[in-house]
Formats: structure tokens, C-alpha cells, sequence
């Protein structure tokens, strides 16, 4: 069964994959806002056809297909998709509903067709071969080369709306709607059938309370939501089975699920109804579609798709969208305010890019002019080369985070004004005021000189460090006493650095700490009292417009003495370089730190684990703002054993679904 | 009691990162079967991971108890023992900086103790797979302690690789049973009785007692 599942799955996602759309973005709707290209070649110029074949057809992706087909296909290339075009998928969204589509590009219509299953019924709409699901909410028709896939969601807001409800003959809230019959069946519920159960006190308290609760039902309905059941008074059930009260009750016709089955069935008549309608929605659209009764979707708007991108999606206006799943009415009944939902964000793109054996998520967020400019000045900001040489190629991880803090103190009160400012226009003012006295409050240039704004934290292996432990000392009687010993642990070494031209404020604090007695001093290196009991001791080094925070006192005192010696590993120094932020994991050397570090390992886990040093290094970039664009990159870098990164996923696949056979 | 013990192994082997710590079972019994006893659990040898434990809320789906879901629970213990009939004097103490923690009371005969690792047992649900439970006997003079092996904390054990479980040979339990009278004999295996004869001690690994290999029963004859 579940095999079954994953092997529909795996052929929803193979038909969407695989398509010749040549020309297939002519088709989708200028207006969609949102477009996933898929590349199939480079798709599957990446991929073993003959491999995935065997993995497929292990899965019984085949079996499943051949159970009821004519031409019975047993390759992935006898499914009559095109496996060297693009094909794409895309949202479009109105107030009334989301239309999702497919545009699958098709080599070979006979085969296609032979993969459709015999009990779905083929019908002629708009000439095309057409099948429906169930609810007829998604529609699938075909010609010589493409597959058209839409689907249509009602947008619940949309359907609330009075004038909507009137026009299409909804039932405005189930729960209202309920309480006029409920309350009058509670009544009759407590004047007849209660009294025949021998409880009376209790019956008459409920019929009283019943009653209570019509009445406010009816004069009050605005208010109620639904009537509540009746009350039970408290019945003395010393010498019964309480459960076996509550269940007689319960038993009762007037406690059986009519209000839920009322209220049932007024969901599934505005269900009904909606569904038709979305019915004739996706039919109506995907028919304007084919006749061409949209403009084409600007295709200069996405990029070209290079060999090694196997897809990319593009979301336009984004927050356009937001007006349709939670129009400014909703949230003004909700909260009181009509915010504008604009953020400065135009669109994103992202790309899944095939790098050799490391797998990319390239993306970018395109700003509106002003943002654009805010964040530019934020993020003029380099980190100091002095920290390059403790890049060193063995750390395990680092973390560079770089930002002009003059640029940010002086821009984030105008972000706040522009753009959160309009979610609280009842704020706004108080806004703008907090963003001016923010602005005269704080004196930038001189902050920016304390902290530079530029940060680097990396984590190196692992360090020994002594701590204190409590044990125990037997006399020859057996009496124990409490002695303190020593034992030497191994802990992950940090150190955090970061730039400042006025390191005075530091100072200050450090002559402070010493004072206060939470600092000792060594040499120059400052040491924070560790009470915790946690063994990390923190410490503090300032050294020529850099403060060093770290918990290797070693190092810091070759960092002081000028005796570090580390050298910055190239690729690392060229991303911290280029980046305003770079996150970088080192993931093949999580298998030694844990055996350093003595974390036992579960046998369950185990070849994970041991695998994770075949594993490149896992990396998130951002370069920060060029042109109007925001851009990123997260990576993961697979064990180069198949070739490529899809290839090495295709191969856990295949071993899984081997494991799965087994 | 000694249910708390197991109940602790258990969580402790399954989170599989505190390797090093020693639990201590201290019974001060009189001759008239009344006495005191105190129980000490010391993480202080593994406190640097047992600090980095306690700042992660699950590991390996298994849920870290905050401080103060630990507190509240000992809290709860501590509740139970002293509506104990027969407990009395009943004292705790927590240390979160070395990751020490004692639980101590006095009682009027080892039935009350026995009572309360029953209601401890009812209370947190603990399957009884493995029961202790002392008995004392002032005509004869025999001091018992009975222990029923459970294989819980070894299933847990069992998911790690060998060379993990050694990590575990650093970890022990501690039995000091002391008596007004002198003890004549002792039969457990790892017991010794200390030179005064007024005390019988079992240190044992918690590999050897989680692996079954030591028994912490024992029948003790008193002069």
C-alpha cells in the first residue's frame, strides 16, 4: 500500500519533471504569480536512465501502471512525457479562488494515454481528452504535446462574504443556523424524555438550565454561537456508577450526534456548492487558457536555465498574495487595523542547481528601490582581514555576520517607519516617533566605532579543559567523606571576534568586572568567573581594535603574545571575504568530534554517522545587496561517489528502496 | 527506593551521554529495626555534558527534564515520603552547579521504606518489572535486601556500540548498609564488611548490575 503510494508519488513528480514545453510558458497566464520551471534534461542528464529505471521499477511503479494498461511501459521513457523539455507549474490566484497548473510537455500522446488507469473515465471537454478527480476540483486534458493539469481552491474568506453567500445560496454560519432548532429541541428534550429517566432532581436542574440557555439563544442570537447543552446539576452518586450515568444520558435521542450531523450537513452543502463552483472556475480557465484568452506570461522575467539547474521558481508580488488569504477586511474585524502588506520585497527567485556533487539553493529577493538603498548602506560592510588567518582549514564551523552598524542605526528607524509602520497605522505616529527619538538618542558614528560591525565566531575542534568534580572517600568502617577531584574534559573550542576603533567602553567594563571581582585578570586576559558548574570558562582579550571572546586560554595567550600562528584556509577566506554572511559547517569532521567529544553513538545511527565524513562542507552565503537584489546560496556538498549530487540522492533512493524490498 | 534508582539508569543509559556518575545508598539501620537511610545521586563527573544536555530539550527524542520539571518532580517524591506512615525527617537537597542530588528520611521499620517504593513505583507509573525491597528481622537478627534484575536498562545499552558502553565502566552504585550490631556474615558476592563489622558495602559497576552480571541482593546476619 504504501509502496503503491510512493510509486503515484513518484510519477506525479516524474510527469511534472518530464515534459517538452518548448514553448509551454506562452501558456501560462501573464499574471501568475507564482512559476516553477522544471529543466527535465538537465534533470535527467544528471541521472542513470537504466539506474533509475531499476530503482523505479523496483518501487513498483511499473507494476502498479501495468496492472491496467494497454502498452504496459516498463521504462520511465515509455510513459510518453518528453524527457528533454521544460515543463513548469504555476499559481494564479483571484479573490475567489487559487488556480493551481501543469503544463507537462508530451513526446508521445498514445503512451501517455496508455498510462491513464481503465476506471477513469475519459471525457471530450473543449475537444481534449479530459480526466477529473473525484471532486472534479483538478482537471487533466491533453493533446498531441502537452499535458494541462489545473486545480482550483475556493479562498474561504471570499465565500463568507455576505453578498457571495446571497448570490450563491450558502448558509451564512452553520453554528447560527443550528441554534434556532437546537434550542427548541433542548426544550422538548427537557420537558419530555429527561423525566423518564428516574433522576428528577438532576432532570429539572438540566430542564431549568436548558431552558435558561433557549432562552438567551433566541433573544440573544448575535451573541451565542450555539446553544450550550444543558447543565447537569449535581446528582449524588454515592451508590451508582457515575459512567454509567453519564452514558445513560448520552444514550438518550436528544444526546445522540444530531447537532453535529445537522451541522455536517450544512458544511457539505456549502461544500457542494463551492465545489461546483470551483468546478466551473477550473473548466472556464483552463478553456480561456487554450484559447489563448490570456496574455502570455512575460518569459524574460525568468532566467535561463543552465545545464546544471534543474529548477527554479519565481514569485512575483509576493505579498499581493497575502491580500487574498487574509484580505484587509478579515484582519481589520480581527485586529482593528488595515495594514498594507509591503515589506520592500518585490519577488524571489530561487534555483536548485547540480554543482559536481554539491547540490545548491541559489536564491534572490528583489527589493523595491528604497529598501534596495537601505539595505545597500547596511550591508557596505567588509569583514577585517586581520581575522582571515583563524579560518583555519581544520575548524569545524564559522560564522561571519557582517553589517555597517552606522548604516543600520541610521536606516532600521526608516525600515520601521515604511515598512512596519503601515501593518499599525493606528501606531503609526508612535512609530515615526520612537523611529526620530531613536535617531537623536543614539549618537551612530560613535557606536559604530565601539562595534565595527563586522563579527566572525568559529568553532574549532575541541579543547581539554580541567574541572571539579564532587567524589566520595571510604575509611576502612565504610564512613565517607566528600573530596573534590580534578578530571580533565574535552569541550568544542569557540572564539568570537569582532572589530572596534574604540575599545574604551570595554575597558571600562573590564576595570569594572575586576573591581566586582567577576573578572580575573591574567596577564591582559580576562577571565569570567564561571559558577555554573559548566566547565566552559569564558575569556576576554582586547588587542589592537579587536576584542577576542573565547574559551581556549591558550590561544588567547598566542593571539596576545602575537604567537598564533594559524593560517586561513583559502576557500574559507575567499567566502568570508565575499560574503556578509557565511555560515559554514564542516560536516565530515562531526564523526571525530563526536568520538573526542565521547558522545556515544547508537548502532541505529551509526552508519549515518559514519558516513557524514564522506560529506563535503554544508554553507549559506549571502553576498548581501547588488543592483536591487538581495541574493543567497545554501549548499551541501554529498560524498562524491556518484558522480553528481542527484545522482548520490537517487542512489540513497535506490538502496532505500532495496532496504524496503528486503 | 531503589525503583527511583533504576527509573534514573534507565534515563540516563537511554540518553546515552552521561557516562560518569555515582549513586549512593546509605541504610543506617538500629537494632530495633528502626533507622535512616540516604540516597545520593552524583553527576558531578559528567556535569560539563550533563549542562550541555540540559539546554536541549530532546535528545534522541527523548525528552531532557528542565530544572524545574526535576525539582517539581522531587518535589513530588519528597510529597510522598512524607505521607508515608512510618517515614520521618525527610530531607532533600538539589545542586544544579555539580549536579548532586539527596533524598533522606528516617524510618521506623524497612516495611515503610518498602511502602513508599510502592507508592513511588504507583505513582510514576514504573512498570515493576524489577523490584527491591529490604526486610529486617529482630528476633533473628537477619537484615535482607531482595533485587530482581531488570533488563530495561540493558535494552538501552544495547543500542550503542561497544566501545560506547565503555564509557559507562566509570559509573557505579553504592550500597552501605551500617548496624548497631556486628555484622557475622554477609552473602553477596561483591559485599565486603568493613573492619569495625559494622558495615557492608557493594560497589558495583552500573554496566555489570545494567548487564545482570551483579546481584545487589543480600542477606545480612548481625550478632
Amino acid at each position: 500500500m504504501y509502496l503503491h503510494k510512493f510509486a503515484a508519488l513518484a510519477l506525479g513528480i516524474l510527469m511534472t519533471l518530464t515534459s517538452n514545453a518548448q514553448d509551454l510558458i506562452r501558456k501560462v497566464p501573464h499574471d501568475a504569480k507564482v512559476v516553477v520551471s522544471f529543466n527535465n534534461k538537465a534533470v535527467f542528464d544528471h541521472l542513470n536512465i537504466a539506474d533509475l529505471n531499476l530503482t523505479l521499477t523496483r518501487l513498483g511503479l511499473f507494476d502498479k501502471m501495468n496492472s491496467d494498461s494497454k502498452l504496459r511501459p516498463s521504462k520511465i521513457e515509455e510513459l510518453g512525457v518528453d524527457l528533454k523539455a521544460k515543463a513548469y507549474a504555476y499559481v494564479r490566484s483571484t479573490d475567489s479562488v487559487q488556480y493551481i497548473g501543469a503544463l507537462i510537455p508530451l513526446s508521445n500522446k498514445s503512451q501517455f494515454e496508455s498510462i491513464i488507469p481503465k476506471h477513469k473515465k475519459v471525457e471530450i471537454v473543449n475537444s481534449l481528452p479530459t480526466i477529473y478527480s473525484a471532486d472534479r476540483s483538478l482537471r487533466l486534458s491533453w493533446d498531441e504535446n502537452t499535458v494541462y493539469v489545473l486545480g482550483g481552491l475556493a479562498m474561504d474568506y471570499y465565500f463568507r462574504k455576505e453578498d457571495v453567500i446571497n448570490r450563491y445560496g450558502l448558509i451564512a454560519n452553520a453554528y447560527d443556523a443550528y441554534e434556532a432548532e437546537y434550542a427548541e429541541a433542548v426544550v422538548d428534550s427537557a420537558a419530555t424524555t429527561w423525566d423518564a429517566y428516574d433522576f428528577d432532581a438532576a432532570a429539572d436542574s438540566a430542564a431549568a438550565d436548558a431552558a435558561r440557555a433557549a432562552t438567551a439563544v433566541s433573544e440573544e442570537e448575535e451573541e451565542y454561537e450555539l446553544a450550550a447543552p444543558p447543565i447537569l446539576a449535581p446528582v449524588d452518586t454515592t451508590d451508582e456508577d457515575e459512567y454509567a450515568i453519564v452514558d445513560s444520558i448520552l444514550a438518550q435521542d436528544e444526546y445522540s450526534d444530531d447537532y453535529y450531523n445537522r451541522y455536517d450537513s450544512i458544511t457539505r452543502h456549502n461544500d457542494s456548492i463551492k465545489n461546483d463552483l470551483v468546478k466551473q472556475w477550473v473548466n472556464a480557465e483552463m478553456e480561456l487558457m487554450l484559447a489563448g484568452g490570456y496574455k502570455s506570461f512575460d518569459a524574460k522575467k525568468l532566467p535561463k536555465l543552465s545545464a546544471n539547474t534543474i529548477a527554479h521558481i519565481h514569485a512575483t508580488d509576493v505579498f499581493s498574495y497575502y491580500k487574498y488569504l487574509y484580505p484587509e477586511e478579515a484582519l481589520s474585524e480581527l485586529f482593528g487595523v488595515k495594514p498594507k502588506f509591503d515589506y520592500g520585497i518585490d519577488g524571489i527567485d530561487a534555483s536548485i542547481v547540480v554543482d559536481g556533487n554539491k547540490l545548491k539553493f541559489v536564491g534572490s529577493a528583489t527589493l523595491d528601490k528604497e529598501m534596495a538603498s537601505y539595505y545597500k548602506e547596511i550591508y557596505n560592510k567588509k569583514l577585517n582581514p586581520k581575522f582571515y588567518p583563524f579560518l583555519d582549514k581544520d575548524v569545524l564551523g564559522f560564522f561571519s555576520f557582517n553589517v555597517n552598524t552606522e548604516a543600520y542605526l541610521k536606516n532600521l528607524p526608516k525600515i520601521m517607519e515604511s515598512y512596519y509602520g503601515s501593518f499599525m497605522p493606528r501606531y503609526s505616529n508612535m512609530v515615526s516617533l520612537g523611529a526620530m527619538l531613536f535617531d537623536i538618542a543614539l549618537d551612530q558614528k560613535a557606536i559604530a566605532k565601539v562595534i565595527k560591525g563586522d563579527n566572525l565566531f568559529v568553532l574549532n575542534g575541541v579543547t581539554k579543559v580541567d574541572v571539579t568534580y564532587t567524589d566520595y572517600e571510604y575509611d576502612d568502617d565504610y564512613n565517607y567523606t566528600e573530596v573534590e577531584k580534578t578530571k580533565t574534559e574535552t569541550i568544542p573550542q569557540f572564539l568570537w571576534m569582532f572589530s572596534s576603533d574604540d575599545t574604551r567602553i570595554f575597558e571600562k567594563i573590564i576595570q569594572i568586572g575586576v573591581q566586582e571581582n567577576e573578572l580575573v585578570d591574567h596577564d591582559g586576559i580576562y577571565e569570567v568567573k564561571e559558577n555554573k558548574g559548566s566547565g566552559i570558562t569564558v575569556y576576554l582579550l582586547i588587542k589592537q581594535g579587536m576584542v577576542f571572546i573565547g574559551n581556549d586560554m591558550a590561544k588567547m595567550e598566542m593571539i596576545k603574545s602575537n604567537h598564533y600562528s594559524g593560517k586561513g584556509h583559502a576557500p574559507y577566506v575567499a567566502m568570508a571575504k565575499k560574503n556578509n554572511l557565511s555560515l559554514l559547517f564542516n560536516t565530515k569532521r562531526i564523526p571525530v568530534l563526536l568520538e573526542e567529544l565521547d558522545i556515544p553513538v547508537e548502532r541505529s545511527i551509526e552508519e549515518t554517522v559514519a558516513e557524514l565524513q564522506q560529506y563535503g562542507d554544508f554553507y549559506m552565503t549571502s553576498t548581501g545587496v547588488k543592483g536591487n537584489k538581495v541574493t543567497g546560496e545554501i549548499a551541501v556538498e554529498f560524498p562524491n561517489r556518484n558522480g553528481n549530487a542527484l545522482a548520490f540522492l537517487f542512489d540513497v533512493l535506490d538502496r532505500w528502496s532495496l532496504k524496503l524490498k528486503e | 527506593m531503589h525503583r527511583w534508582f533504576v527509573g534514573l539508569l534507565v534515563f540516563i543509559t537511554t540518553l546515552s551521554l552521561t557516562s560518569c556518575f555515582d549513586v549512593v545508598e546509605d541504610v543506617n539501620l538500629k537494632s530495633n529495626g528502626s533507622g535512616s537511610i540516604k540516597a545520593t545521586v552524583n553527576l558531578s563527573k559528567s556535569k560539563v555534558k550533563v549542562a550541555s544536555l540540559m539546554k536541549l530539550d530532546k535528545v534522541d527524542g527523548v525528552k531532557v527534564p528542565s530544572k524545574s520539571e526535576i525539582q517539581t518532580e522531587l518535589n513530588d517524591v519528597v510529597k510522598l515520603l512524607r505521607q508515608t506512615p512510618g517515614i520521618s525527617n525527610v530531607q532533600h537537597s538539589l545542586d544544579f552547579n555539580n549536579f548532586i542530588g539527596t533524598l533522606s528520611c528516617d524510618f521506623t521499620n524497612v516495611g515503610a521504606l518498602n511502602a513508599f517504593t510502592k507508592t513511588l513505583s504507583t505513582h510514576f507509573k514504573a512498570k515493576v518489572s524489577s523490584y527491591s525491597s529490604y526486610s529486617y528481622d529482630a528476633k533473628t537478627k537477619v537484615f535482607a535486601r531482595s533485587y530482581t534484575y531488570s533488563d530495561e536498562a540493558k535494552k538501552g545499552l544495547a543500542k550503542l556500540k561497544p566501545e560506547n558502553q565503555k564509557s559507562f565502566s566509570d559509573a557505579y552504585f553504592t550500597s552501605i548498609y551500617r548496624f548497631q550490631d556486628n555484622v557475622l556474615k554477609q552473602d553477596n558476592k561483591v559485599g565486603k564488611i568493613s573492619d569495625n563489622k559494622k558495615a557492608v558495602m557493594m560497589r558495583v559497576g552500573v554496566l555489570d548490575l545494567v548487564n545482570g552480571n551483579v546481584s545487589l541482593s543480600n542477606q545480612i546476619s548481625l550478632k
